[in-house]
């Protein structure tokens, strides 16, 4: 599954964000079904006017659901079989969702002027005075972040209740349980992707699915049409396998 | 000499807790720093994985239906989308009624008046209309309450046993708003006084899929891309999550070397080194 989360109006248009939704796609379903919306899994609607000021327990509660569905499992009926019962089990494949998407996920932050503001390596700014705006080193490279890092940030509570003064701009505890059910563990790093175009095509769900999964095409094939009828001519004598042991060798 | 198969697994006692916590310098670092461990182990009742008693839409008959056209006798062909239907026209309603925030009372009401004003209409009844999204939604949603204040927590149960458990809570547990308005001459029970949150859990949504007989037919587990797959997943959240680049895991297996040597720099040096901190480099095997 392939799991993103998004606001949306609800009911009016030229409304602001009235409800958050959180959706995944099947990556078992073939490549031209799994994103269309009526195939799309809703997984939570978060009512309100507003979008909510803390979403670690809705992100915790969806995060436990998963879990779920990966340790135990739920008994279903398979239609194609004759509604057969068999245990399904569920992995979250990645997390996808626009810039506010996942920056209320992962709790990383939505402007490029924190102190971090990559959530994938190491560049620090400091505060101009002069620009009055934080900037950033222009050096080649930063040392990226690590999944471990973030498992250590949220293992370890100071006083303060952060790790540092700059604490890195992410809580990823909602997270701490799919990292301890999965065999393997939970990537917070490469198993994301902010999709700046999430509105539009949801291209980061869409060909990280496509990777996982394939991108097979089970649209039925349109009828063959014969275009070379010399193909369907039926050899009056076909070629025997003895004829094929026996031929000799041309030289 | 340690295998390298320890640097493979993050042990968070290997970091912050442990022999090297008695030098001194580290012990007020340590003090500051406390360390929690959530065990995700599942419920013993809710370990089985039949969740809950199966609702099958299929098997339930509901007497209203939303592809009849709303005003019958015009047409007799199948309603198509150029066609007004029960359907559409409880869209259109559900639609109107929150945009101009109208009680369902009153939404029966204008109900009855088209009904009466004409008469060979289909307008549904709103109890029918509760009826049908209670069977729609029944078994497939559940909605939790929010602390009203801050979204602190959601007064729910976890499945698992060290997850939170707040359902009978009266105030949250954080910041200690109410939960609750007071009753009312509208509700004389208490109301919720936070957000809602409407959760359809996997098991449900999942197994509503399953029940289509096109997306079941691809839902079986193609062994040939799950294999490859997972063994990527295995491998790469192995290298990377637990140990991090090769960068970093050289530095913690200096780091992890420091420690050691410190520590092993308070004892006796076996071999009779002059300086005990060198002791990891010159020490020997006992049976030697």
């Amino acid at each position: 599954m392939v799991c993103s989360s998004d606001g949306a109006p609800l009911f009016d248009l030229s409304a602001k964000k009235s409800a958050v939704f959180c959706y995944g796609f099947l990556v078992n379903v073939s490549a031209n079904e799994r994103t269309k919306l009526e195939n799309a899994i809703v997984r939570g609607i978060v009512c309100g006017p507003q979008k909510p000021k803390r979403w670690f327990p809705f992100q915790l509660l969806l995060n436990e659901d998963l879990a779920l569905m990966y340790v135990r499992g739920a008994r279903m009926p398979d239609a194609s079989r004759g509604m057969e019962e068999f245990t399904m089990y569920c992995l979250d494949l990645f997390e996808t969702g626009d810039l506010p998407g996942i920056a209320a996920t992962f709790s990383t932050v939505e402007s490029a002027g924190a102190f971090h503001a990559c959530d994938k390596c190491h560049a620090t700014g400091h505060k101009d005075q002069a620009l009055n705006r934080t900037v950033f080193p222009a050096a080649g490279s930063f040392p990226p972040r690590t999944s471990a890092e973030y498992w250590r940030a949220t293992q370890t509570v100071t006083e303060s209740g952060r790790e540092s003064e700059h604490a890195f701009a992410t809580d990823t505890s909602a997270f701490e349980v799919l990292n301890s059910v999965y065999s393997g563990g939970f990537d917070v790093v490469d198993r994301r992707g902010t999709d700046l175009m999430h509105h539009v095509s949801g291209v980061v769900g869409k060909r990280t699915a496509h990777l996982a999964a394939g991108s097979r095409n089970t649209n039925k094939l349109p009828p063959a049409t014969i275009t070379k009828p010399a193909l369907l001519k039926v050899n009056p004598k076909p070629t025997t396998a003895k004829q094929i042991l026996t031929a000799k060798r041309k030289t | 000499m340690e295998s390298d198969d320890a640097d493979f697994f993050f042990d968070p006692e290997l970091e912050y807790s442990g022999d090297d916590s008695e030098l001194p310098g580290v012990v007020a670092a340590h003090e500051a720093v406390a360390t929690r461990f959530v065990p995700w182990v599942v419920k013993r009742q809710h370990s089985s994985p039949y969740p809950c008693t199966a609702v099958l839409l299929s098997t339930v008959g509901t007497t209203l239906d939303l592809n009849q056209p709303f005003i019958a006798g015009i047409f007799h062909e199948p309603a198509t989308g150029a066609h007004v239907t029960v359907g559409r026209f409880l869209d259109a309603t559900t639609r109107w009624q929150s945009r101009n925030k109208i009680s369902d009372t009153a939404l029966g009401q204008m109900f009855a008046l088209l009904q009466w004003t004409v008469p060979e209409a289909a307008v549904p009844t709103v109890r029918q209309v509760t009826y049908l999204v209670d069977q729609v939604m029944g078994g497939g949603v559940e909605v939790h309450d929010a602390c009203p204040a801050e979204d602190c927590v959601l007064f729910r149960d976890s499945e698992f046993e060290g997850g939170q458990q707040y359902v009978t809570l009266q105030r949250c547990p954080e910041c200690s708003a109410s939960r609750y308005k007071g009753a009312s001459g509208a509700s004389p029970l208490p109301v919720p006084a936070g957000r809602l949150f409407m959760h359809l859990p996997l098991r449900f949504t999942l197994r509503n899929i399953m029940t289509s007989e096109e997306l079941a037919a691809q839902m079986p587990i193609d062994l040939t891309v799950l294999l490859p797959l997972c063994t990527v997943l295995r491998y790469h959240s192995r290298s990377l999550s637990h140990t991090g680049t090769p960068t970093e895991k050289v530095a913690r297996r200096e780091a992890q070397r420091r420690v050691e040597r410190r520590r092993l720099g308070r004892q006796a040096c076996p071999a009779g080194a002059a300086d005990g901190r060198y002791g990891v480099l010159v020490r020997r095997s006992p049976t030697v």
